[in-house]
């Protein structure tokens, strides 16, 4: 096969700043001439290298160059191409970035990233002073394993072609085939790569006696296949992302919330809802947050949840309030609404120190620490079975407004239809219409 | 109310008003990790993003996160990360090559309590030093930070200006309470600065180098990654051509440049809301949540008769030390409430005279500093010296 003879157009200079015998100049002119054999023009071009010798290679070429932190040459190869997809983007890295950057080139396999990596594979640090990498191979001498590498070879190829990439190759630096092979990788659309080795003449050659014949013996030993490992076609993320922007809806537009009502209060207001998780707290007291908007007063929620979402306790506490909040800290609520025994064992404690001011509305089986506040009691049980589980946070957040007046019920019956979705709807306002016909609280 | 009368209130949260500044900033690419309590903005922006012609990615990690923002703000996009201090800590790399390579990027530090994993849900606001030094050699950047949902859309707005204008990373400090707590608001009451945009290359393309600063400019103009003209990007000390250089004379040229672009007196840096009583002895300086409490007290305390005045601080970094200077001057006390240990009354001190008393009010527990401890800090006579209180 005839390397093409153009080289030029892509690579500025080939006074390669490597040692002599480096296998690095070697793949830097089958790139150039990969280049020529697609013809791409250089402007489309993007090359990213990594750290380390390999990093020198950005000022001897004559296409767009990003020379970044090390190991994540492949994340930012993969920024480029889904901001600017006319790019081709090609990654140049060591064996070195390998190892630190392996998370990276794993994701950007799995996610058919639409670019090409180059690893430049002489089995140690180069740079830094012939220190192993993750690609020595298993007993290697380096100056980091002086008595061989206990650690196995991290097989670049076959884990890249495990995990979904499109095309993957591994080769000799000196098989004349070589850019043949890379032009192949960069024409693949899709996450391609090929595994480079080649000789580190500073380190690694003379740490054990290797030669480039023993390239193949190597791979044999390691249980590592050359040439072609795989060459396949699948979606690839840029595609699924061009798909969402072609099916996006427009921008959405937020909805205002009109003030339709009045409402009473001359004063701030605090109340703290505290009930379990899964038990729709969030969402009834979210509700009142916005029929309080829309009768003219400020608004402020806070919800308190663990980490785990679906078990638990789940606060909100709402501040409500005639003037601008600036500071949202509630001291001392006005009112609490105690659904559950999850929701009383996170606030409990604050029970004993509230004053006969606090209105406390607590189901009716949990029983209370010592407290001076009066309290008012509710059966969940009976909420559950007249108007659904679901609805009983609800239920009890429109008994309270009901009781403490703070605006009209109608304007929370209006958000119920304006905002719950549809399936939900019909339910809620039947339990709210329930809750202001009757009383939920015990006399 | 609009203008047009029709009613322009909303319930939401900081979060939301970030990111609905970044599309309104003209952001289309964001990339990022889920955290607590910055994951709702990857949400908005997964969400958001194709609406826009944008591009959303949750990526591997934090530092893929950053490292593919740098890449695509590069192509010519507007771009925006979001994370917490945990995030923040593996971003600390890339800020310095963002720095260093004159990226124009957004990131939000949703904070909360530290170190290291800390609180997830609680609040903390104690990445103050940390978002300034927080990258090896110590050039500046800009740190903004809201303090309720006007300041939140503003200052996003702001944010991506001055990553434009300044060709830098400017970090957005909110936090827990403010990211996730909804409010009521009327959005028709928030400012919208006039958008600016990165100066492009428009010379002969044979002449374009990639980090000339030409004579009069801030910066180098700009050409994306797929311009007509060779784009070169570096991380490593470069001269005008994007190339690893070790002349010394454009070493110290880029870092100078480095070093000098970002100063308090630069246009559009600085960054604050004063509100100066006259012949008040006594100065609340506050910044982001801290400043609610403060704001709130400042008013409590002209209503009993007490003449007190306030500065919030927008801009954290670089330190805006002319307003700072000039009301340090014409105060005696100053009331520093602040939700970490203090980290920002030691560049107050800094800049502090002999007639200043530094009254600090502190909280890293996940408790919010109210108002009723800072008149309490103003009020007792004499006022606590920090000193004292730390012996």
């Amino acid at each position: 096969m005839t390397r093409p003879a153009t080289e030029n157009v892509y690579i500025e200079r080939q006074d390669y700043p490597f040692c002599p015998g480096c296998g690095h100049g070697l793949i830097l002119n089958a790139l150039g001439s990969a280049l020529a054999k697609l013809n791409l023009p250089p402007k489309d071009v993007a090359i990213v290298t990594d750290i380390g010798c390999v990093g020198l290679s950005d000022a001897q070429l004559k296409v767009h160059s990003f020379h970044g932190l090390h190991g994540r040459s492949v994340a930012y190869a993969s920024g480029l191409k889904l901001a600017q997809a006319d790019l081709h983007v090609i990654v140049l890295m060591g064996d070195g970035g390998t190892g630190i950057g392996a998370g990276h080139i794993l994701a950007a396999a799995r996610r058919n990233m639409d670019i090409s990596v180059l690893v430049f594979n002489n089995f140690n640090f180069g740079m830094t002073g012939g220190e192993h990498s993750a690609t020595t191979f298993n007993t290697a001498m380096t100056t980091t394993t002086p008595t061989g590498n206990p650690e196995m070879p991290f097989d670049i190829a076959a884990t890249v072609t495990a995990n979904g990439a499109s095309f993957v190759a591994r080769k000799p630096s000196t098989d004349r085939d070589l850019f043949d092979v890379v032009a192949q990788a960069i024409a693949t659309p899709g996450f391609s790569l090929v595994d480079i080795w080649e000789l580190c003449t500073a380190y690694f050659v003379p740490a054990n006696q290797f030669t480039g014949r023993m390239f193949r013996e190597y791979a044999e030993r390691s249980g590592m296949q050359m040439d072609i490992l795989t060459d396949k076609r699948r979606a690839t993320l840029g595609a699924y992302m061009q798909q969402l922007i072609e099916t996006a809806p427009p921008r959405a537009q937020s909805i205002p919330l009109p003030i339709s009502f009045r409402h009473s209060l001359k004063t701030r207001r605090g109340l703290i809802t505290a009930g379990s998780a899964g038990g729709k707290v969030k969402s009834a007291v979210g509700l009142l947050a916005r029929a309080a908007i829309m009768s003219g007063l400020a608004v402020n929620q806070k919800d308190d949840y663990p980490v785990t979402i679906k078990s638990g306790h789940s606060v909100s506490t709402l501040i409500l309030d005639p003037q601008p909040i600036l500071y949202n800290g509630v001291a001392q609520p006005d009112a609490v609404l105690l659904l559950t025994a999850a929701g009383l064992q996170r606030i409990g404690a604050q029970l004993a120190s509230w004053p006969q001011d606090v209105q406390v509305y607590a189901e009716t089986s949990l029983t209370l620490p010592p407290t001076k506040a009066r309290v008012k009691r509710f059966d969940s049980r009976n909420l559950s079975r007249e108007l659904g589980k679901e609805n009983i946070a609800l239920a009890v957040v429109a008994s309270v407004l009901l009781e403490q007046a703070y605006f009209p019920l109608k304007a929370l019956k209006t958000v119920i239809v304006k905002r719950m979705k549809v399936e939900y709807r019909e339910q809620a306002l039947a339990a709210v219409e329930s809750v202001a016909e009757q009383s939920i609280f015990e006399q | 109310m609009s203008e047009t009368g029709l009613s322009t209130l909303e319930f939401l949260d900081g979060n939301d008003a970030i990111m609905r500044a970044a599309l309104d900033a003209g952001c289309t690419f964001f990339a990022g990790y889920p955290i607590t309590p910055a994951t709702s903005l990857l949400l908005a922006a997964i969400r958001d993003m194709p609406s826009v012609g944008g591009i959303a990615v949750q990526t591997e990690d934090e530092i893929a996160g950053i490292s593919m923002c740098i890449a695509a703000s590069m192509t010519g996009r507007k771009t925006m990360t979001a994370t917490s201090g945990p995030g923040l800590s593996l971003y600390s790399e890339n800020i310095g090559l963002a720095i260093m390579a004159e990226v124009p990027l957004i990131i939000v530090d949703s904070q909360r309590m530290g170190p290291a994993t800390g609180g997830a849900t609680t609040q903390g606001e104690g990445d103050i030093q940390f978002a300034r030094w927080g990258s090896s050699g110590g050039y500046p950047l800009i740190v903004l930070a809201p303090r309720d949902l006007k300041s939140s859309y503003e200052l996003t707005l702001h944010a991506f200006n001055l990553a434009e204008r300044y060709r830098t990373p400017v970090l957005l400090l909110t936090s827990k309470e403010l990211s996730l707590t909804r409010q009521s608001a009327d959005t028709s009451r928030w400012q919208r600065p006039e958008l600016i945009n990165r100066k492009q290359f428009a010379g002969s393309l044979e002449e374009f180098l990639p980090y000339r600063v030409d004579d009069g400019e801030e910066v180098p103009a700009f050409l994306p990654f797929g311009a007509e003209a060779q784009v070169r990007f570096t991380t490593s000390i470069h001269g005008d051509e994007g190339i690893i250089t070790n002349d010394i004379v454009k070493r110290r040229r880029k870092l100078e440049h480095l070093a000098n672009k970002i100063s308090w007196d630069k246009p559009g840096v600085s960054l604050y809301a004063a509100d100066l009583y006259s012949e008040a002895d006594t100065l609340i300086i506050s910044y982001g949540l801290a400043a609610q409490a403060s704001v709130d007290a400042a008013r409590q305390l002209r209503g009993y008769g007490f003449r007190v005045s306030s500065l919030v601080l927008y801009t954290l970094w670089p330190v805006p030390e002319g307003i700072i200077s000039e009301v340090l001057g014409e105060h005696k006390n100053i009331v520093v409430p602040e939700h970490n240990n203090g980290q920002y009354l030691r560049e107050l001190e800094r800049l502090s005279f002999e007639q200043n008393r530094f009254v600090a009010v502190q909280s890293f527990d996940g408790s919010l500093i109210s108002p009723a401890e800072i008149i309490q800090a103003v009020s007792e006579e004499p006022p606590l010296l920090l000193g004292a209180a730390n012996d």
